[in-house]
């Protein structure tokens, strides 16, 4: 047997009962599924009880979870549920902040060229996205995901998705102007 | 400009490292994983049963308001025991015994 195991056994473990499972898929999984949750959620505290809803919710109703399909659209699914009815609760309070931009991290090369009036209209520029597209962005340019899988994900049809993302990325892409520099060779919307 | 992972060619990588900055949770990821560790370790994952006793719960509910509501129906709304029937005057002996003729 390998030293690490797939999602897939992780999660059958996780089905028998098992919390040790649950947890590492948990831990697997927590840096996109805190992103996920904070494109819902402007406030990362809102957006890390909307992670822990979610994932407790995933872990009572683990015996739902089909062996076929694949682990982690399973887990973004049910925390984006949480962070959507978790937004619906705090929409008031909500509609009137923008959040902090700040960053704990140190520079790199990509601080180097993005200044704090540059980060604070990209962060303005994400926050004035429709929850759609800014959900849709962040899983396939930040988590990878294939236009499908969202489209599974959200409930919409890929060409939707694909629409969400273009309109997305331009505004993104404006947001971030001169710091955006040339498009890499390839790339397409 | 930055550096960029080999990765998928579709994405854009700059707009991945932006939106990762913006979305940025830092070292807090292990803590949250560890709370929700602590959570799921005390709460047990519902079986079928407790699923259908849940999905149970509510129609058991409605049976039991009907049940009640058909009781209180039938008490409230009682029809003469047949005794009573039996012993209450008809309409045509009262009207016989009003107008002095027998009624056939």
């Amino acid at each position: 047997m390998s030293g690490v195991e797939t999602d897939e056994v992780l999660a059958a473990r996780a089905r028998a009962g098992d919390a040790d499972a649950f947890g590492l898929l948990v831990e697997r999984h927590i840096t996109g599924l805190r992103r996920l949750a904070r494109s819902v959620l402007p406030e990362p505290e809102d957006a890390d009880d909307a992670v822990q809803d979610g994932c407790l919710a995933a872990w009572r109703n683990v015996s739902a979870y089909d062996p076929a399909r694949p682990v982690r659209p399973w887990l973004a699914r049910v925390v984006l549920n949480a962070a959507r009815d978790l937004r619906r609760k705090r929409r008031v309070r909500t509609t009137e902040e923008l959040p902090e931009t700040a960053t704990s991290r140190g520079p790199d090369a990509f601080d180097l060229v993005v200044t704090a009036e540059i980060r604070a209209r990209f962060a303005a520029a994400v926050e004035a996205l429709p929850e759609r597209q800014r959900v849709a962005v962040t899983l396939f340019d930040l988590e990878g995901y294939a236009h499908a899988e969202i489209a599974a994900l959200l409930g919409v049809p890929d060409g939707t998705v694909r629409s969400d993302l273009f309109h997305a990325r331009r505004a993104l892409r404006a947001a971030l102007g001169p710091a955006y520099g040339p498009r890499p060779e390839g790339s397409h919307e | 400009m930055m550096e960029q992972p080999d990765i998928g060619p579709d994405r854009d990588l700059i707009l991945a490292r932006a939106l990762e900055q913006h979305f940025d949770t830092g070292a807090q990821d292990d803590r949250l994983a560890a709370r929700i560790y602590a959570v799921i370790r005390i709460s047990a994952p519902e079986s079928g049963f407790d699923v259908l006793a849940a999905w149970l719960r509510p129609g058991l509910m409605a049976a039991a308001a009907v049940a009640l509501a058909v009781l209180f129906w039938g008490t409230y709304f009682k029809r003469p025991a047949p005794m009573e029937a039996a012993l209450a005057p008809s309409v045509e002996s009262l009207l016989s015994a009003a107008v002095g003729t027998e009624v056939r």
